[in-house]
């Protein structure tokens, strides 16, 4: 989610109703006795009303992006929603303490977590706003997250009947096309016609069986970043011992490579881009459900 | 031979049925979701097995710990709901007073309540007693409390007093610092009212006189100086008595064993002293019949002219012995009665003011000091106390001197009563200011706010049995009851209890507390209603069963 002026409408929102709020909180707190505002006022618990119902709107994105049919407003809509009222949500409730972060056990669980998701949402957007240049400028083969293994699998069967083409038959134990690790089958294929294996092709179809090919698995991460480090010196020697007429194929089949490389660097940028919400989304729902029984427990008493 | 992608190609290098299986990530967060949710959910459930401190506020303070897990001794269900909506306590002050009277802020303010007993013109409990705040003592409470009324003490004010602060502006109390503005004290800005000829000068220039404790005396907490007694530090020095007896006869026809003085007692009115003068005196004429033998002059009538015929008394008829007997002793009474009443140097104008006004001096009255005298210790601070023993590590002179027009005049130096030798408040700002490097100076470090000559008497209205059963066991109190201890009339209160019915205490008020607020608006508040001193008490019906039973046992 760009902060950009689409952001501008709920923007507004929030900003009017934190001012609201302010305006109602300054006379409040100047004419509250000792210790400052409590929840239990009738200003506080107005406040605790106002922001756990704005959380609970936030909470609500959730919903909203499961049941994608929900004709409720576009999902960027209820983003940006999310992240203003999420925003504004905060010094409400600080209103309703009193900026008090002490207090009961549960009390001050709950604003702790809080500010847990408070800080990993804004961190969120900030990586949100950062990441995605990073990712246009050093991905250029970048594709959808979740098609990553079927695409190594794809470079695989490339960088195969590329070799064979040149290299004549070599057994694939993986030929009906397996993505791998998703499980997924592709749609069968007519067998490619086999041209004569060109002299002097073994090394190459050696080089790839033994070396490159065993990379191009979507499970295989570390071997394939490892590899990258000294990837160029063993296709730049492997150049100098084949023909020339073989260092086409063989550049073909660095770029396959460097591709494959690409693609493991962007589920590690995805892994930035998307991890804060491991903390954010769980952190918000254990919140919500706390805040509840918060509300519960201290109008009951 | 080179890798060429076609379209067809670079088509099938997407999965189209992706979308029907679920994000490996989104499935993560959702299940981390839920874990986190349940483990939070589970964490609460845990926490409030064995008690409800989780959901509390904080820890109940040390005198509540008793009952401190039992929500329901003091919460009502939905009372915080409820308090809000209907705008009254969450915990209604029936459940602090079964326990504590909580008599009223100020004896001028009679505490009224509604039918429902909720208090209409005092602040309930809880608005200044903040309980689930810890260890902290619920009678400290911070400044901004009494602040909230009594930060402009002048715009309350209905009797036309007005404090002056130390810079002589209006009072606008924030703290008690020097810039906090907190009024001069009442008692430094006055002289001392005392009736009485004081001069401390005189007195710390004897050599026998070496400190201050030897005429003022600490009571047994140290907090206050009991009053002066004339017996135990004047009269060694100042005794009251006659000197110089039948001075106005010949030394040869007065008595040998003579006293050289009569000791009268101290107190007394001219009336009461010419008793006394005349009782003892009496005794020595008439122990001493020779005493007035021969200087009755008694006046004859001869040729015309009055003249002193000296007549011895055996000479005397019995009629003229007697008469003259009696006209020699009124004599010496009226003499001697004026040494004792009317006399600057060793009699009652000493020390004391005495309205001679009237021509005959059996109508003058010495005028009542103003001193206690029932040995309590006098408090001059009518709103505040002060404890002398926290200052023991104080020279008395640090904080005993008088200011006139600015001028600091030191005890030694001190002349008159009217220097009442209390120090103002920048004395006190000296030590007691905001600050870390500062003594206590909250408002309750001085001043009280309940009015503690209200306060319960020592017999309580509990059992140990209802304790351990009613506030250990959850039974929920009865928040229904009457709210505000019911005044009788006669000075008892009857306190509602749980489980119906009501307990009648008996207030024993102590003699010093009374003494101490109406001494308080003497100093303060010149121009106010005088508190309404409760009737005499009668025991209540539990004590009159007590006392045949005490007979009896007594008997046996």
């Amino acid at each position: 989610m760009l902060v950009d002026e689409k952001q501008h409408q709920w923007a507004g929102i929030s900003l009017a109703i934190f001012l609201v709020a302010l305006v109602i909180y300054l006379p409040y707190e100047a004419g509250t006795g000792p210790g400052g505002p409590k929840g239990k006022t009738v200003h506080g618990l107005a406040f605790g009303i106002a922001g756990f119902t704005l959380m609970m709107i936030c909470g609500l994105l959730g919903a909203r992006k499961a049941v994608r049919t929900w004709r409720i407003g576009k999902a960027q809509s209820w983003l940006r929603a999310h992240i203003w009222l999420g925003l504004v949500s905060f010094p409400l409730i600080l209103f309703h303490s009193g900026f008090s972060f002490g207090g009961g056990l549960l009390s001050q669980v709950l604003m702790y977590l809080f500010v847990v998701v408070l800080l990993s949402g804004v961190v969120g957007i900030i990586i949100q706003n950062v990441v995605p240049r990073i990712l246009l400028e050093r991905i250029p083969h970048e594709t959808i997250y979740e098609q990553i293994p079927h695409v190594i699998d794809q470079l695989r069967r490339e960088g195969d009947d590329l070799v064979e083409a040149i290299c004549g038959k070599f057994e694939r134990k993986d030929t009906s096309g397996s993505a791998g690790g998703l499980g997924w089958r592709a749609k069968e294929e007519k067998p490619k016609p086999v041209h004569a294996p060109i002299a002097g092709s073994e090394k190459l179809k050696e080089f790839y069986v033994d070396e490159v090919r065993p990379l191009l698995y979507p499970k295989v991460v570390g071997e394939a970043a490892a590899f990258k480090t000294h990837s160029s010196a063993r296709f730049g020697r492997m150049r100098t011992l084949l023909s020339v007429e073989l260092h086409e194929p063989l550049g073909d089949l660095e770029h396959l490579f460097a591709e494959r490389r690409e693609l493991d660097l962007q589920k590690k940028i995805h892994m930035y881009l998307h991890g804060w919400l491991f903390i954010h989304i769980p952190v918000a729902y254990a919140l919500l459900a706390l805040s509840i029984v918060h509300a519960v427990v201290s109008l009951y008493y | 031979m080179a890798i060429v992608r076609t379209t067809k190609a670079l088509a099938k290098r997407i999965d189209l049925t992706y979308f029907k299986r679920a994000h490996p990530l989104r499935s993560a967060r959702w299940m981390a979701s839920l874990v986190v949710t349940i483990l939070a959910l589970t964490w609460l459930g845990y926490k409030s097995l064995d008690s409800k401190k989780v959901y509390m506020n904080g820890d109940v303070s040390t005198p509540h710990q008793l009952f401190g897990v039992n929500c329901n001794r003091c919460h009502t269900d939905w009372g915080a709901l409820n308090a809000v909506l209907e705008g009254k306590p969450s915990i209604p002050d029936r459940v602090c007073e079964e326990c504590h009277v909580g008599p009223a802020h100020h004896w001028k303010i009679a505490p009224t309540a509604d039918k429902a007993g909720v208090k209409l013109n005092e602040p309930h409990c809880i608005e200044c007693h903040h309980e689930h705040h810890g260890q902290q003592e619920l009678a400290k409470l911070p400044d901004d409390t009494c602040l909230k009324c009594h930060r402009n003490l002048n715009s309350q004010r209905t009797d036309g007093y007005q404090f002056v602060n130390v810079s002589g502006g209006g009072v606008d109390i924030r703290a008690f610092s020097e810039s906090g503005g907190h009024p001069e004290f009442a008692a430094a800005m006055k002289a001392d009212q005392t009736q009485l000829r004081f001069n401390h000068k005189r007195h710390l220039a004897m050599e026998d006189i070496k400190s201050c404790e030897q005429c003022h005396i600490p009571d047994s907490n140290r907090t206050d100086m009991l009053p002066i007694v004339y017996e135990k530090h004047c009269a060694s020095c100042h005794p009251v008595g006659i000197t110089g007896l039948f001075s106005s006869i010949t030394k040869d026809l007065q008595p040998k064993d003579l006293p050289v003085e009569i000791r009268l007692p101290h107190g007394l009115q001219p009336k009461a002293i010419q008793d006394a003068v005349h009782k003892n005196l009496a005794a020595l004429v008439m122990k001493e019949p020779g005493i007035n033998s021969g200087v009755y002059s008694m006046e004859k009538t001869g040729r015309g002219r009055r003249e002193k015929i000296t007549i011895a008394w055996k000479e005397m008829a019995l009629p003229d012995y007697f008469e003259s007997q009696d006209k020699f002793l009124q004599e010496q009474v009226v003499e001697n009665l004026k040494k004792v009443v009317d006399n600057n140097t060793n009699g009652c104008k000493l020390c004391h003011f005495v309205n001679d006004k009237d021509e005959d001096i059996l109508n003058w009255t010495v005028t009542n000091t103003g001193i206690p005298q029932n040995g309590e210790p006098r408090r001059w601070f009518g709103h505040s106390r002060f404890a002398h023993k926290p200052h023991r590590m104080l020279k008395c002179i640090e904080c005993h001197f008088a200011s006139v027009n600015g001028k600091k005049i030191e005890v030694r130096d001190s002349t008159t009563t009217e220097h009442l030798l209390i120090a103002g408040v920048a004395t006190c700002q000296r030590c007691h200011h905001t600050g870390s490097d500062s003594a206590r100076s909250d408002c309750v470090e001085c001043h009280h706010f309940h009015s503690k000559s209200s306060d319960r008497s020592l017999n309580g209205n509990n059992t140990i049995e209802r304790i351990l059963n009613d506030y250990l066991k959850g039974v929920k109190a009865d928040h229904t009851a009457k709210a505000m201890p019911e005044e009788l009339g006669d000075g008892r209160l009857t306190i509602p209890v749980s489980g119906g019915g009501t307990v009648s205490t008996e207030e024993e008020v102590s003699p010093v507390e009374k003494k101490e607020e109406p001494a308080v608006e003497k100093t303060e508040e010149p121009a106010v209603e005088k508190k309404e001193e409760p009737a005499k008490k009668e025991p209540t019906e539990e004590k009159k069963a007590e006392k045949p039973k005490e007979a009896e046992a007594d008997k046996e």
